[in-house]
């Protein structure tokens, strides 16, 4: 019952997502254009209906990346736009989109390398883990890769570089059925990171109590780091790197599962703060079509900012 | 036997930390591990609950290598609370007692009632069974440890090792907490760290004294903590005296 409200709350933004637009529509116009995907829903089944979906599948995918890396690495700003998975991943893009290859691959290698680099630069001789290495060291990474990132824009023609900044700016814009399509076909690395609820609220006590309670520390945190890595690369690769989805999702998620690490609350709430932020993009410059990503920071920012006030005080 | 420890080294970062360490401990009782900081005490603690792997030697439960046993299968023998462990922000007592259960609970399913059973008893065994509902953040420091100790009485293990768990509480709490110890100690084989010396000659059934990752002595109370063994552990003279009823205290010399 505790998710009922965050699932209701999504199936509206949802319905507001497929009404709104250039041209708005009503309630019974809606139902209609719904029931009728050759004829009169073709805009909403073509268009609206596929971007909701990607937005959504994308959100999910920052929701649950962002609270499994603040769970393991102890830190609520450790999400993997922080940490420099994100960028690395925008960059193995951005170079997939430079030298001609797919955007995927080039995103999907980006998490993998990201991860990689982390756990390089994380592993202490002498103190083993050390999650405040992995954050400051993902911070550098992290502005390592964008300047890779500008410097790969830089060195493109003007209209391959104008579409990798509204890439990179987080955008649904030109998001059909193939992308709903490829985000099916990473939804399943969702289902780890969705069941591992129990795991991520037993880290918390500390790694010697986890382990002295049958954990394997080691195994569970590398398994679901390189996850949440292919997960957060994912979702970049569908829609680019949306800002502060993956950062808020988690602790207004752990709000409404009562401080508790809920990977079912921070999936629902990365999808329907992306949800919202397209809603806005669409409602507030129809005619413009500003980049989604623009509206998640400009939403995220006070929401973060009200959460963690919220947080404190209770 | 619940432990046989067997010419137990341990390497922390390539840094030897025990060394040929070599005892056995009787079942049942409460077992004191004393030492001076950086002796290895909370070194010899995790290889004891299986949580740091031997560089050499060898750590058998109840006879069976620990190094060989399944994680889970482990944790429902030994259970073991760390120094100063936290609880995480608004978590309530009985939601942090329930913790314990996680080796015993299948995965991927809510607690059974067998689970909440064994949470009401060990809130029952502390006393906390009042302030299960109350955030552990939000109680004293005494009342915080007890639910630390019941979170390891619920994971039901016959052999429990805690970490200094008399740090950071005065002395009422001290004494109330070393009460419910000694009742644990009747039922199971419990290890813990020690810096009140006064207080492991009254509470432990033996004392196994380390310094510089060695092991200097085994034995009861009265045979360890006394003036050699103690100066051999710590360096320093200590006086060892008793009280008018028998009981012993013991104390640096140079106070």
């Amino acid at each position: 019952m505790r998710y009922l409200g965050l699932i209701l709350l999504l199936l509206a933004l949802a319905a507001l997502s497929l009404a709104a637009g250039r041209v708005w529509l009503a309630p019974p116009a809606l139902i209609e254009a719904l029931s009728d995907p050759e004829g009169a829903g073709r805009m909403v089944w073509n268009l609206r209906l596929p971007r909701l979906l990607v937005g959504m599948i994308a959100g999910a995918g920052f929701g649950l990346s962002g609270l499994v890396f603040q769970t393991l690495l102890r830190n609520p700003l450790a999400s993997p736009d922080v940490i420099g998975v994100t960028q690395v991943s925008a960059f193995g893009a951005v170079a997939a989109l430079f030298f001609g290859a797919p955007v995927v691959l080039g995103a999907w290698g980006g998490g993998l390398a990201a991860i990689a680099a982390l756990a390089w630069l994380a592993a202490h001789p002498r103190q083993g883990f050390d999650p405040r290495a992995v954050v400051l060291q993902g911070l550098a990474l992290a502005i390592f890769a964008a300047a890779g990132t500008e410097a790969l824009i830089l060195r493109m023609g003007d209209s391959s570089a104008g579409m990798a900044m509204t890439w990179l700016s987080g955008t649904l814009n030109g998001a059909g059925w193939a992308e709903v399509q490829r985000g099916v076909w990473f939804a399943p690395l969702l289902l780890p990171l969705l069941l591992s609820g129990r795991v991520l609220d037993r880290l918390e006590l500390g790694d010697d109590l986890a382990r002295a309670l049958g954990l394997r520390v080691g195994l569970l945190r590398a398994g679901l780091g390189l996850i949440a890595a292919l997960v957060a690369a994912g979702s970049v690769a569908l829609c680019g790197p949306m800002s502060f989805v993956a950062l808020a999702a988690g602790p207004v998620g752990r709000l409404v599962a009562g401080g508790r690490p809920s990977p079912v609350a921070a999936m629902l709430t990365g999808a329907a703060f992306v949800t919202l932020a397209d809603v806005l993009a669409r409602a507030m410059a129809p005619a413009a079509l500003l980049p989604t990503g623009l509206y998640t920071a400009l939403i995220g920012a006070p929401v973060l900012i009200l959460t963690v006030r919220r947080m404190a005080q209770s | 036997m619940p432990f046989e420890i067997r010419d137990l080294s341990i390497h922390l970062g390539g840094t030897p930390v025990l060394h040929g360490v070599d005892f056995d401990l009787s079942s049942g009782g409460i077992t004191g591990i004393i030492g001076a900081n950086g002796s290895g005490k909370t070194t010899m603690l995790r290889a004891m609950a299986g949580l740091l792997p031997p560089e050499t030697g060898s750590v058998l439960h109840q006879g069976q290598d620990i190094a060989a046993m399944a994680p889970r299968a482990r944790a429902r023998r030994i259970a073991m609370l760390p120094q100063s462990a936290a609880a995480p922000p608004g978590l309530t007592v009985r939601q942090l007692v329930a913790r314990g259960r996680t080796p015993w609970m299948r995965p991927f399913l809510p607690m059974g009632p067998a689970d909440r059973a064994a949470v009401d008893r060990a809130l029952h065994a502390v006393g906390l069974e009042d302030l299960a509902t109350r955030p552990v953040d939000s109680l004293s420091g005494g009342q915080r440890q007890r639910a630390w100790i019941a979170l390891v009485l619920a994971q039901e293990c016959d052999t429990i090792l805690l970490d200094e768990p008399l740090n950071f509480l005065d002395l009422p709490h001290q004494t109330e907490l070393v009460g419910l110890l000694r009742d644990l100690g009747k039922t199971r084989s419990v290890v813990m760290i020690l810096h009140d010396l006064t207080i492991a000659a009254r509470t432990c059934d033996q004392v196994l004294a380390l310094r510089e990752g060695r092991l200097v002595a085994i034995g009861p109370p009265d045979a360890v903590l006394a003036p050699v063994p103690l100066r051999e552990t710590f360096g320093i003279g200590f006086e060892c005296s008793a009280l008018p009823d028998g009981k012993p205290v013991v104390l640096p010399a140079a106070l």
